[in-house]
Parts: structure tokens; sequence; C-alpha cells
């Protein structure tokens, strides 16, 4: 390899899936890295899916390269609040939808911030925009997996908002990032 | 103790040699790859695999290039696995294995194919 070629990520992602009752691919349902809980059908035409193992306990062998669009890994409509919610409404909500972040919108529906559940805890009844972090780290949707997990380590933050001009597509978050063999 | 059995992969897509690798090691057999059929004629005399699990296409010297590299072997060569996400190619009575690989599959052919040997 010469000195400055640019390098290839490749991660080849293990997926455990759920046991299926006659031991075959196609009547499990497996937990894909990339379309979540599906039939086993749809992973053995999946062109990531590069080996499989359907006994004693399904498990896949999916692949992903790190310059992959990091909208095809975004979470859409992602949970949200606003700057006039108290906090501990706020941790509630976001607790009840098993997330740690909200994006934080103002009267005009704009994205003013991101509040952590770690923030919203020690909130009380204060407002949410009293907590929530200003510094909003946006990524377009064509941003590839590489960058945006690069842009995170960097940023030190935990989720990256998706958009498009003024308008929020999604977030990815670390976890997402792990999800496909490119942690953050 | 018996030695483990020495498989050869030989495939230009990461993501697949990877996970064959990682299959095959959990399975106890001693592994190797090559990234195209030109680095695979080099590491044939090296690694002397007992089995050869190759792609068919591959860019340079595609996996029907190699197989005819290793039926010309002194020692008779390795036993061959061919696999491909296409069809198995006409002409050709090598065990073969199609993509995505079912990696119970793949460990009895081989089986076969060192049977064969």
């Amino acid at each position: 390899m010469e000195i400055g070629a640019p390098v290839r990520f490749c991660a080849v992602l293990r997926v455990h899936g759920a046991a299926s009752p006659d031991g075959t691919l196609a009547s499990a349902r497996v937990s894909c890295p990339r379309k979540g809980c599906v039939d086993g059908a749809e992973c053995i035409d999946c062109v990531h899916l590069q080996a499989f193992r359907s006994a004693p306990e399904v498990r896949l062998y999916c692949s992903v390269d790190d310059r992959e669009p990091i909208a095809s890994w975004m979470r859409p409509k992602p949970p949200s609040t606003t700057v006039d919610t108290r906090c501990h409404a706020a941790d509630e909500f976001a607790a009840a939808r098993g997330v740690h972040h909200l994006l934080v919108f103002d009267r005009t529906f704009t994205l003013v911030g991101i509040a952590c559940r770690c923030d919203l805890a020690r909130g009380g009844t204060r407002a949410v925009a009293d907590v929530m972090s200003s510094d909003v780290f946006a990524a377009a949707p064509a941003t590839t997996l590489g960058d945006a997990a690069a842009a995170m380590k960097q940023l030190r933050i935990g989720c990256l908002p998706i958009i498009d001009g003024s308008l929020v597509l999604g977030v990815v978050t670390r976890r997402d990032l792990d999800r496909a063999g490119v942690p953050a | 103790m018996r030695p483990a059995t020495r498989i050869l992969i030989v495939d230009d897509e990461p993501n697949a040699r990877n996970a064959l690798s990682e299959l095959l090691r959990d399975e106890g057999y001693e592994v190797s790859s090559a990234v195209d059929g030109a680095a695979a004629q080099a590491r044939l005399a090296e690694f002397r695999p007992d089995v050869l699990l190759t792609d068919v296409h591959m860019p340079g010297v595609d996996g029907l290039g190699l197989l005819a590299t290793a039926r010309g072997m002194s020692n008779g060569g390795p036993a061959i696995v061919l696999m491909s996400a296409r069809p198995q190619p006409r002409g050709v009575d090598e065990p073969f294995i199609g993509k995505p690989i079912d990696i119970d599959q793949l460990l009895a052919t081989v089986q076969r194919a060192l049977r064969r040997r």
C-alpha cells in the first residue's frame, strides 16, 4: 500500500438471530443490522449477507463499509421536545421512547438544541431550554458513515441530527454507528 | 495431536474473506487468505493448503485460472472448492457452493472435497 493511499474500512457484522423452530434461516426471525427484525428469507437475498450459519443458533455475517451514506443508518422521526417543556416531563417522555437524547425545537419549529437524559434528570421543574446543549452539530444525509463517526468522536457528541437545509430528517447516535460496525 | 486442516481462502471481496476466515477458524481450521488469484498463486507453495476455497469471479487471475495452477502442482495440489454468487461454471466438476455461504453446507462440502483428494 502506498503511503497516503485511502484505506477502505470494512467491517463484518456478526448478528445473532432468534433461533428458528426447524433450524433454517428462511424460517427464522433475525435481527438484521440494516433492516431491524426481519424474516431470515429476506437476508438470504440481501447483497450484504456474506455468510451465515443456521444451527444451533442463527448467526449472520453481514458487511458494511464506512463510505455508505449516513442516511441509510439514521433513525427517522427522532423524538423531540420544546424549549418550554419541563425537564421532568421531557425526561419521562425520553424514557418512554427508549432514547437518551431529545432534539429541542423552539416555537418556530427550528432546531435549537439537544438535551440528554442526564441533563433532564437534573433539571427537575426547570424548562428544557435551561439545561439543553445549544451547540448543535448536524450532518447532511450524504455524509459518509466514516466521516460522521470521526466527527462525533472529535466533537465528543453522542447524537448527530441529519438535516437537509432546515428540515430535520433524523438522528444517528453512537449506538447506531456501533450497529453499523463503525464505532464513534 | 493431529495438525489442523489448512484452508486457503481466495476472494477479492474483503467482507466475504473476513467472514469466512472467522467462521472457519471457529471450526478449528488453520486459515490463510489471499485477495485475488495472483496473490493466491504465490501463497499456494508457501502455505501448502489442504483445501483451496476460491471465488470464481475475480479480477486478474480468476478462480478458474487458479484451479488450473492448483491442478498442476507436483504434490497433486489441494482439494478445491469453488464459490460464487452466480451459477456453477459449465464444464467444472469441482465441489461448488453458492453465495451467500451457508457455513454448514460449506463444512460438508470441504469434507467431501477432502475425501475426493
